[in-house]
């Protein structure tokens, strides 16, 4: 591929419709949120990003070994977690930060690879209490509340591995990095952490690298839908929500704006989360949406992507700062979206799409109604 | 639930373009009207990715989203648009603050840009239209008049008349205005000086003229317009030594204004004159300048830094706080500015009868005096406009009107001039419905529409539509661009065919004498440049003929309506020149009604043209001849249609193209030359006359269309080319014995949803 790792920043993989973006916060030091590494991804010319093996070809080495200091999941979801065993396999990871939500999953409801994490995390949780210093390897940031830390065996897990919403994490993989980076956590809240849908218990965090004293932000609000990005907004100060770029919740999904506060409601545009966002980004603001390229329209009940949150997307946006990553900056051949963190903050660093909007404006062109046009084959009228 | 028909064939045809254009234009929202009186909103996002920006242009993003005002009166209203993003504000043509956020000016001049029978359509075509030239920074073309700025705040209730042209100056010119109170509130500007001692004893105003545009709207807070003033180089400092000198000489406490030009009168591309706006200033800080000046016994360099330094300050505090703007109403008289319109004229018919006049401009006032003088004995006049002083010049009003309702001033000059006439006034809008409406018209021997307004006369048509035939004849004229063609129509009493309706008419009649000089006149290719602006940005556009031909045309057209009125009950339009300087002959066309049908379902009224339909019956009448069982037969429709008044016109009938076959019970209607006829009849009638639908007969049973036949209208609507367009099958029914007519219209639906009479065909 042409792309190239920005020294400092952030990399969205093309991986389909799901969540792989890593956050180079300097040249020995990365974090990874989420994977999807799909298996077409090592077929010949995929359009896929093979993500498990760029890591290993990218990832800074510590013992000749490629070395990940903190690989972190929004929410044990195939599409967030997919190649994780391969991963654990393959590389050094230091860190590994979730939300306790993890605990109370059966393995039936996981994908191998969440199952491949839930194992890794619990082993890591009781090396933790064994140890509160646990080493590089074993270390674990628990993230959001959970009733399970109040009963056995997690009661006696320190509290200094713990951090709930409305804190920020500066501490990676054991090294304190206040003056270079913060993930400041949004959600989940306590009130959602039992929620029957695993999305409203994602992990949600605004990812900030320093660059010479200028912040460069990024949103990532897992799969969250609507109510709880509205209690995001509520609850957090401008300057958490901040955002060069913002990873469109969910995969580009209509929930994050559309809503029906009752299953018996339609669902109706929530225009104050738009409105919320489009206040707190930073020029230049650019919208990301991990997922497979975006059709001009959706049927009923269908799937993330959906045509109508791209359309709410670009309004909020200057024009070519809505970014698909299956679309970018060809759907043929597609790349993985880079932005450097830089002195003059976020920096989109990619390739320029090459072609012209797929989408040509078609308004005019209906507003002009010809003539009807004259029969060109002959019609039947009669007794059926 | 949207009440109004028109409303909700609004949202239809937005639905309808949002799958045309595959969401190219998407409607997110939909605010439907509480009440009648309430607008439609609606909520729209529009792709303007293809737009190409230009550094001079607005900046657009991919999409934007925009709310489409609907008032109760579209579609003779065009929708507003508000756009919510304060992006747009302070942009070209982008107006005050609303709910709703800035207002675009899609419509230069909406009695010549915007056609209500286009309805939705129309007006997303103008919309793309504007934002291409907003990106593109083409919004104002060379040779354009400026848009001045719009004035936002509070009116005072003082107004000024302003007769004297300004100062020549660079940059900016700080001054007074020498006024002279007139009647009660009204102030006349006659004069400007920088010396204060010439005109000790006169009524002066402070005056900052700057030699630059200035933002769209005036704010409506004094604290902006002061940061305003700043920015075209007037400081704190320059507006308190203005302020201070006006205050310490002049006597007493009258109100105090400030008056303020901006470069913005005029063409783009040319000098700009002045665009004077006056401002009020506030009683309590008017006196708070004149204590600061007065309460100084003696004057020194120092105790005068002091008052200065004291009075910068005073204003420096009104910067600070909320204080409103009041701005007085500007008449412009300028002579640099105002182009002198002339008229005059005569002559009539209507002795001892009541007549409501409809418009009292150009062509209504001096029609108004001669009704007068010809002897009416009421005269019932509607008109929502004031007079200016720019009008004087070629309508009926005085100087002493300026700034009164038209139809009360020219009630008073009407009664000077017969006081035992009665004059009824109503100051409505025309194209807003009210009780009125119905109150001009109860018991009046005629209705004539001087507006020449397509608008207007849509009204009426309308009228007719709904109402039926009225108990009096309604007369409109008008004046072609240049006031030497004059146009009339005449719908006598009891007959339904309306201005509209008959302007159409004579305009095929017109096409086929290759009448070239009217058509050119009074249907010309839409050009806005050939409109004449007398006060550039600030009037609508008008005719730009001298008074003398304008008065002649109304006292000529007069005259022959009183003729036809008396003579003839036939409907008719005439068109002729006053001027007799070639040999262009005038044209008279008669025309008769013939029969109309309502299509159940959608309630479109069919009108046929009498060849059309007699066509049809010969056509039925060969097929009867040879003794056999009748076949069914049928053909092509021609013809035209408004979806505003919801009329089709089917001008002519063809018989079976060469490759339909006939039967007992069936007819499939060939398309052979089919093709080329429509081609001749848009050529011939300069693209007014096209396909229409088809007909056919049914020998022995009723005119009700069969299951095959509306398969076969939904073929041709989806051959139509969009399923927008809206086709007619006409059934003749019992043909065979007593040919009865049935109409029906299909389509006006989006692709997935053809439909007749709500069920999917």
């Amino acid at each position: 591929m042409a792309f190239q790792v920005p020294l400092r920043g952030f990399v969205f993989w093309n991986v389909g419709t799901g969540d792989s973006s890593s956050v180079i916060i300097n040249d020995e030091r990365w974090l990874q949120v989420d994977l999807n590494h799909k298996a077409e991804a090592d077929e010949d010319d995929s359009v896929y990003s093979g993500v498990v093996d760029e890591l290993i070809d990218r990832l800074p080495l510590r013992n000749r070994r490629p070395y990940l200091a903190v690989f972190a999941l929004t929410h044990p979801d195939r599409d967030h977690c997919l190649g994780f065993q391969r991963l654990l396999d393959e590389v050094d990871i230091g860190e590994l930060w979730f939300t306790p939500r993890i605990f109370d999953e059966y393995k039936k409801d996981l994908c191998d690879d969440a199952i491949a994490f839930k194992e890794e995390a619990e082993r890591r949780v009781k090396a933790t209490i064994k140890d509160p210093a646990a080493e590089s390897g074993d270390r674990i940031r628990l993230i959001g509340y959970s009733d399970r830390l109040d009963e056995e065996p997690y009661k006696a897990f320190p509290e200094e591995r713990l951090t709930v919403p409305g804190n920020a994490i500066v501490e990676v993989d054991g090294e304190d990095l206040t003056d270079d980076f913060r993930a400041f956590i949004h959600a989940p809240f306590k009130d959602d952490v039992a929620d029957d849908d695993r999305n409203a218990t994602s992990l949600a965090l605004q990812v900030r690298i320093v660059e010479e004293g200028t912040e460069s932000n990024v949103l990532m609000f897992g799969d969250h839908a609507y109510p709880v990005l509205r209690k995001i907004f509520d609850h957090s100060e401008a300057a958490d929500l901040a955002w060069g770029a913002f990873l469109t919740a969910h995969h580009c999904s209509k929930s994050a704006m559309y809503w029906a506060d009752t299953a018996n409601d339609e669902e109706t545009l929530r225009q104050d989360i738009l409105d919320d966002l489009s206040v707190n980004g930073v020029e230049p603001g650019y919208c990301v949406s991990s997922c497979e390229p975006i059709p001009g329209s959706n049927k009923k009940g269908e799937n993330p992507p959906h045509a109508k949150a791209k359309r709410r997307y670009e309004e909020i946006v200057d024009k070519g700062r809505f970014l698909v990553t299956q679309e970018h900056p060809d759907e043929g051949k597609p790349e993985p979206i880079t932005f450097e963190a830089t002195a003059d903050g976020l920096t989109f660093t990619g390739s320029t799409s090459a072609s012209m909007p797929k989408s040509k404006a078609k308004v005019a062109a209906a507003a002009v109604i010809a003539p009807p046009a004259a029969p060109r084959e002959p019609q039947r009228y009669g007794r059926p | 639930m949207v009440s109004s028909e028109q409303l909700t064939d609004a949202l239809t045809d937005l639905k309808a373009l949002e799958a045309d254009s595959e969401f190219g234009i998407e409607v997110v929202r939909i605010c439907k009207p509480k009440k009648q009186s309430e607008p439609l909103l609606v909520d729209v996002s529009i792709d303007c990715s293809s737009l190409v920006h230009t550094s001079k242009g607005l900046k657009l993003r991919s999409r934007e989203r925009f709310w489409l005002c609907f008032s109760p009166d579209f579609p003779l209203d065009p929708p507003t648009v508000f756009a919510p993003d304060r992006r747009f504000a302070f942009h070209d043509h982008v107006y005050w603050m609303d709910a709703l956020g800035v207002n675009l000016c899609v419509y230069y001049s909406t009695e010549q840009q915007w056609q209500p029978a286009l309805g939705v359509t129309g007006f997303v075509h103008r919309f793309m239209q504007w934002l291409e030239d907003a990106v593109g920074g083409t919004l104002d073309r060379q040779d354009q008049p400026f848009h001045p700025p719009q004035v936002l705040g509070d009116l005072a209730k003082q107004f000024f008349v302003v007769r004297a042209d300004c100062p020549d100056f660079n940059a900016a010119w700080l001054g007074y205005a020498v006024l002279e109170p007139k009647l009660e509130n009204r102030i006349d500007l006659v004069d400007w000086t920088q010396d204060w001692s010439v005109h000790r004893n006169r009524t002066l105003a402070p005056t900052i003229l700057v030699d630059t545009p200035f933002v769209s709207e005036f704010p409506k807070h004094v604290s902006s317009l002061l940061i305003l003033l700043e920015r075209v180089g007037v400081d704190t400092g320059a507006l308190a030594n203005l302020l201070l000198v006006h205050a310490q000489h002049s006597k007493g406490r009258p109100p105090m204004f400030l008056v303020l030009g901006v470069a913005m009168r005029g063409t783009i591309g040319q000098q700009a004159n002045q665009h004077l706006v006056v401002w009020r200033i506030g009683d309590r800080d008017a006196n708070d300048l004149r204590n600061l000046v007065r309460r100084r016994k003696k004057y020194s360099e120092k105790s005068a830094k002091a008052t200065f330094n004291r009075g910068t300050t005073l204003i420096e505090q009104w910067k600070e706080s909320p204080r409103r703007l009041t701005f007085c109403t500007v008449y412009e008289d300028r002579p640099e500015i105002v182009t002198r319109r002339d008229n005059k004229s005569k002559v009539a018919w209507f002795n001892g009868k009541t007549v409501t006049l409809w418009g009292v401009g150009a062509l209504g006032s001096p029609i108004a005096e001669h009704l007068v003088r010809a002897g009416l004995t009421e005269l019932r006049l509607v008109d929502s406009q004031r007079v200016t002083p720019g009008l004087l010049v070629r309508q009926n009003y005085r100087d002493t009107d300026i700034g009164k309702s038209k139809v009360e001033a020219l009630k008073q000059h009407l009664m000077a001039i017969n006081p035992k006439l009665r004059v009824v006034s109503f100051p409505n809008n025309l194209l807003s419905a009210g009780e009125w409406f119905d109150q001009s018209l109860v018991d009046t021997d005629a209705l004539i529409d001087a507006t020449a307004s397509r608008r207007v006369a849509m009204v009426i048509d309308r009228l007719l539509r709904d109402k039926g035939p009225l108990r009096h004849p309604v007369v409109t004229v008008a004046n072609d661009l240049h006031a030497e063609m004059g146009i009339f129509t005449v719908t006598p009493a009891d007959n339904s065919l309306g201005p509209t309706d008959l302007l159409h008419r004579a305009f095929l009649a017109l096409n086929n004498a290759e009448a070239n000089d009217y058509l050119d006149a009074f249907w010309p290719i839409a050009d806005e440049s050939i409109w004449f602006e007398p006060e550039p940005g600030c009037s609508s556009p008008t005719f730009r003929g001298s008074n003398a031909d304008a008065g002649a045309l109304a006292g000529s057209m007069l005259a022959h309506v009183g003729q036809e009125l008396s003579t003839t009950s036939s409907s008719l339009v005439i068109c002729g020149r006053t001027t007799a300087i070639d040999d262009v002959p005038g044209y008279r066309f008669e025309f008769a009604t013939g029969s109309q049908h309502t299509c159940p379902d959608t309630g479109y009224q069919v009108r046929f043209f009498p060849e059309a339909e007699a066509s049809m019956l010969d056509i039925i009448g060969a097929e009867q001849q040879g003794g056999q069982d009748p076949r069914e037969t049928g053909g092509v429709l021609y013809g035209y249609k408004d979806d505003f008044l919801r009329v089709m016109w089917v001008v002519a009938a063809s018989p079976p193209p060469l490759d339909s076959r006939r039967a007992q019970y069936e007819f499939v209607c060939g398309v052979e030359g089919v093709a080329e006829e429509t081609a001749d009849w848009q050529q011939r009638s300069s693209k007014l006359v096209g396909f229409l639908g088809t007909w056919h007969s049914h020998p022995v049973s009723s005119a009700v269309p069969s299951v095959v036949d509306l398969g076969a209208m939904e073929h041709l609507l989806r051959q139509s080319g969009s399923p927008r367009h809206r086709l007619l099958l006409v059934v003749v029914g019992h043909s065979a014995s007593k040919p009865l007519v049935g109409s029906y219209v299909f389509g006006g639906q989006s692709e997935d949803s053809i439909t007749h009479n709500g069920n999917p065909l």
